[in-house]
Order: C-alpha cells, then sequence, then structure tokens
C-alpha cells in the first residue's frame, strides 16, 4: 500500500482519525517520513534521538531560570551597592553579587530573580541567633560602651580610659572571628 | 603534599544502602562572613583573611580539630583532579586552586571549601542513600563553625550568599543514582519529568545538564529559599525513593521481557571489558554500566555492586594516574586509554580469582 500523501514510498504507519460526527474512523496509511512530519512521537522514534538529547531538551525547559533574566527597563535606574559599590549590571552579567548588602541595596529589582527564582521571597526557617559565645560579646560590648558614658558623665576619668582600652580589645577579638564590632 | 595512595573515597567505604541504584548521598551549605565581601568579588587578601578566620574556627573546635587544610595552589593537576573525584571539593574549585584551601575531615566524608563561590561551602557525603545521614552530619558541622564564625544573615532571606540561587537556607541535596534500565527502556524522561515542578534538578555524573555519561543521574534540589532544611531534604529523599524504585522495577521488567537481547549486551560488554587494549572513560562507564544489570542477573558472583561502584570512580584520570607505577603525560591520551584498559583487564581478573 502507498503512503496516502506522498503517494510514492509505501506506507509503514496507518493513523486512524476519529473526526467528530463521521459514521466511522478514518484510516490513513503514511510512509515512514510523512508520518514522522505528522507526529513527533514518531519523529522521535524514527530518528532513534540519542537519551541525552531527549532529555537536554526536557532540561532546557526546566532550566530556562537559569538563563540571564533580560534586564528590564527598571534596572537601569538600580543604584550601585551602598557597601561594596557593585553595580547592578555587573549582577546582572555575572549572576554573583558583591557583598551582604547588596541585597538590601537592590531592593525590589533584586527579589524579582529571586521570586523568579525560587517561588517564594522569604525563608521559611529562621536563621538561628547568634550563638551564646557570640552574644555574650556583643552584651558584654554593649554593657562596657554604656558604663563608659556613664564615667564620663560622672567625671570619672580614669575608669572610663580603662573601660576605653577594654572595648577596643573586645572589638579586636570580634573582629579577628568575623564579627562586626561597630564603631569603639 | 597529599598522599595519592591514601584512600580519598570515603563516601565509597561501608555499608551502602541500596547501592544497586543509589551510588551517595551529599548535602553542603553555603555560608559567608557577615559583613565581608563575598568571594568573586574579593581581593587575595581578603580570601587570605577569610580562610584566616575559617581555620581558627575549626581549631577551636575539639570535634573539628583534626580536619586536614590543603592548599589548592601548591597541588599538581593530577591530584587536584583526585579530590574532585573524590568529591571532596568541586570542579569550580578544582578550576580556581590559586590562593583556594580546603579542609577534609579524617574520614574523607566531609569538607570545608574556603572561597569558592562563598565563603564557605561545607558539605557531607555518605554512600548508598544514606542522605539523612549526610544533612544530619552537616547540620551539627554547621552549627559547630556557626559557634566561632558570624555568618551572613538577613531577617527575612535567611542565609545570604554570592549567587541569589542559593539564598535562604544555602542548601544543595544530593544523591547520585544509576540508572541504567530505565535509560535503556528511555523510560527516563517520564521518570525524570516531574522534578522541574518539586525545585528539583538533574545532572550527570559530572555535573553537566546534557550528558549522562554511564548512565548516571545526580537528582538535587534547585530551589533552597521557602522551604526548610529538613522539608527540602525530605521532600528530596521522596523523590529519590520513587526514582530508584522504578528503576527496580524496570530492571525486572527488562529481565523479563528482553532477556536474551539484555544478556547478550551485558556479555558482550563484559568480554570488551576483559579484553580490550584502549579504552577511554566515556566507554568504560557505558560498558561497566552493563555490568551492573549482569550483576543483577547473578552472572558475576564475585562482583559486589560497591566493587562496581569503585570500578566507576577508579578509571577516572585522577584516580587511574595514581593506580600506575608510572603515569603517561597529562596530555597523552592514547597512553592513558592503553593504561585504563590494561587496569580493567586486570582488575576484572583479580575480581574473578578472589574465593
Amino acid at each position: 500500500m502507498k503512503c496516502s500523501r506522498c503517494e510514492s514510498s509505501d506506507a509503514l504507519f496507518k493513523f486512524v482519525l476519529l473526526p467528530k460526527g463521521a459514521p466511522e474512523p478514518e484510516e490513513v496509511p503514511l510512509c515512514q517520513s510523512c508520518a514522522a512530519e505528522a507526529s513527533p512521537y514518531i519523529a522521535n522514534m524514527v530518528q532513534k534521538k540519542p537519551v541525552s538529547e531527549l532529555l537536554a531538551q526536557l532540561l532546557k525547559q526546566q532550566s530556562s531560570k537559569e538563563a540571564a533574566a533580560p534586564v528590564s527597563a527598571a534596572a537601569a535606574d538600580v543604584p550601585p551597592c551602598r557597601e561594596c559599590g557593585l553595580p547592578f549590571s555587573t549582577y546582572k552579567a555575572t549572576l554573583m553579587l558583591g557583598c551582604p548588602a547588596c541585597y538590601e541595596s537592590f531592593g525590589e529589582a533584586l527579589m524579582d530573580d529571586i521570586r523568579k527564582f525560587h517561588g517564594a521571597v522569604v525563608t521559611a526557617e529562621a536563621p538561628p541567633p547568634p550563638p551564646e559565645l557570640l552574644l555574650d560579646r556583643q552584651k558584654r560590648l554593649a554593657a562596657m560602651k554604656a558604663e563608659m558614658a556613664e564615667c564620663l558623665e560622672n567625671e570619672d576619668y580614669e575608669r572610663a580610659a580603662f573601660l576605653r582600652d577594654s572595648i577596643k580589645t573586645l572589638i579586636a577579638e570580634m573582629e579577628a572571628s568575623g564579627e562586626p564590632g561597630g564603631n569603639p | 603534599m597529599i598522599d595519592p595512595k591514601a584512600p580519598w573515597d570515603g563516601w565509597l567505604e561501608g555499608e551502602a544502602p541500596r547501592s544497586h541504584v543509589v551510588l551517595s548521598a551529599r548535602a553542603r551549605f553555603a555560608r559567608n562572613l557577615a559583613a565581608s565581601r563575598f568571594a568573586p568579588h574579593a581581593s587575595a587578601d581578603e580570601h587570605a583573611r577569610v580562610d584566616t578566620l575559617v581555620r581558627k574556627a575549626l581549631e577551636a573546635d575539639p570535634g573539628l580539630r583534626a580536619y586536614t587544610r590543603v592548599e589548592l595552589g601548591a597541588l599538581g593537576h593530577r591530584d587536584r583532579m583526585l579530590l574532585k573525584e573524590a568529591r571532596l571539593i568541586s570542579p569550580e574549585l578544582e578550576r580556581a586552586a590559586e590562593g583556594r584551601t580546603v579542609y577534609l575531615a579524617p574520614d574523607r566524608r566531609a569538607s570545608v571549601m574556603v572561597n569558592e563561590e562563598d565563603h564557605l561551602r561545607m558539605q557531607c557525603l555518605e554512600p548508598g542513600a544514606r542522605l539523612e545521614e549526610a544533612v544530619a552530619r552537616l547540620e551539627d558541622l554547621e552549627q559547630r563553625l556557626a559557634q566561632h564564625l558570624a555568618f551572613a544573615t538577613h531577617d527575612r532571606l535567611g542565609y545570604l550568599t554570592a549567587c541569589p540561587t542559593n539564598v535562604g537556607t544555602g542548601l544543595r541535596a544530593s544523591c547520585m543514582l544509576h540508572l541504567p534500565a530505565l535509560t535503556i527502556t528511555r523510560e527516563i524522561e517520564g521518570a525524570l519529568s516531574g522534578l522541574g515542578r518539586a525545585g528539583l534538578t538533574v545532572r550527570g555524573f559530572n555535573g553537566e545538564n546534557s550528558e549522562f555519561l554511564g548512565d548516571f543521574y545526580q537528582i538535587s534540589n534547585e530551589v533552597t529559599l521557602g522551604r526548610a532544611t529538613k522539608q527540602i531534604a525530605k521532600d528530596l529523599a521522596t523523590m529519590i525513593d520513587r526514582v530508584a524504585t522504578r528503576e527496580e522495577d524496570a530492571r525486572t521488567e527488562l529481565f523479563r521481557q528482553r532477556a536474551e537481547v539484555l544478556d547478550d549486551a551485558i556479555w558482550r560488554s563484559f568480554a570488551v571489558l576483559t579484553y580490550a587494549r584502549r579504552m577511554t572513560s566515556k566507554e568504560a562507564m557505558a560498558l561497566l554500566s552493563r555490568l551492573r544489570l549482569g550483576i543483577d542477573r547473578q552472572f558475576f558472583p564475585r562482583l559486589s555492586h560497591q566493587d562496581l561502584n569503585r570500578l566507576f570512580i577508579d578509571i577516572q584520570p585522577g584516580h587511574l594516574a595514581r593506580a600506575i607505577a608510572e603515569p603517561p603525560a597529562e596530555e597523552d591520551a592514547a597512553s592513558r586509554d592503553e593504561a585504563r584498559a590494561e587496569f580493567l583487564r586486570e582488575r576484572l581478573r583479580e575480581i574473578a580469582e578472589r574465593n
């Protein structure tokens, strides 16, 4: 039987069409190439694409988020990070931020990307509070600063000087472990 | 600086549940130090400062003191490859090398990379489908480090990372699955089709997203924000279980319906592995993949699933180089392929002669 479409090659497939209202199903014999044209499923089968290609297509659909998101009109107006000075365009080009403060600095424009990728903009678990060791130092620092302020008011300069030196040492210790110590 | 002959693949040792389908499980956290530039945009000085802080934090904890510090810039290319193949460092850290360090746990199942994309990338590896154990150990590691380091966090976003795709939990959990039956029957597409919707993704053996060498598929989470660490791990474990079960079913079905064709393919693979004089790693992985089904068919009583898992790793270039007395020059691919073929012949013979 010849293919009903090209009428030259032998038919290998028979498509059965069920048009609405028709009294009987219609049979359409097709050769390999016409069938492949009519149906992507058959095209795959016929071409015997390697699995990796099929999966690559599947992954391309899934990972469209990995492609750099087009720079929206508003992006041009986003000022650079107030701490490290990274321009928003550099982030867009590299997909790497410059420092923790970039997150606040870049605001909504960055939140858009985050929302698109994660489908969320809020963490489901609050980061744990700083551990005892670090909290202790924060508390000590705050207490010493408060005491120093009081000493200065009461003109107890000897004690104030002692506290000033202790504060300096403590800040150095905190910064040595990566903790921001703030201004002495 | 490192002894290539030492066993680096800690995650291949020990009991490995479901190791006929799940090779390994891995969990990593990305963390950065507060008030410091992220690694990709930081200077060499800043990198060194971060490394010092991490080193001090490890030394300060009695459980982490025994970690070994390795300077990647001081290693040869082959040794770096070895660490990458052992999954103790990432391909990115292997490439960057200069000024980068990694701290290795004594059992070689955990490592802390410094100045990769984030200041700290700490990871735990386990054999087989032990994802829960990997996550538990990781959380413990993180808590210990958090006692001595101030991590960059945000009230609403959680842990801050250099790339926003990691923000929140900074978690990437994954399992390496071996799915030869699903690949042969072409059911693999269907089996993996639900991944995107579940916030998961799949990569190849070496992290590629287009090629699946040896029928290996690394399934991991992609979304890190909006779900807690435990939930991400649980959802991933559920999906892994589902896919692994489908593979097991597909193998049973294959053995039932296409035994003759399959058996021929298995024995041909075995024949080539036993007699070939040249073997690329790509070909080796494809052939070894068939042996997996052969083990399930009970053709190779002295070859266990873990033996096979080890073989997949031992034929990689870095591992191969250390198994040979005089490794050929790195550019000499032909000699390497010959060495690989010889290694396989020897190994298979050794295994066959075991009691």
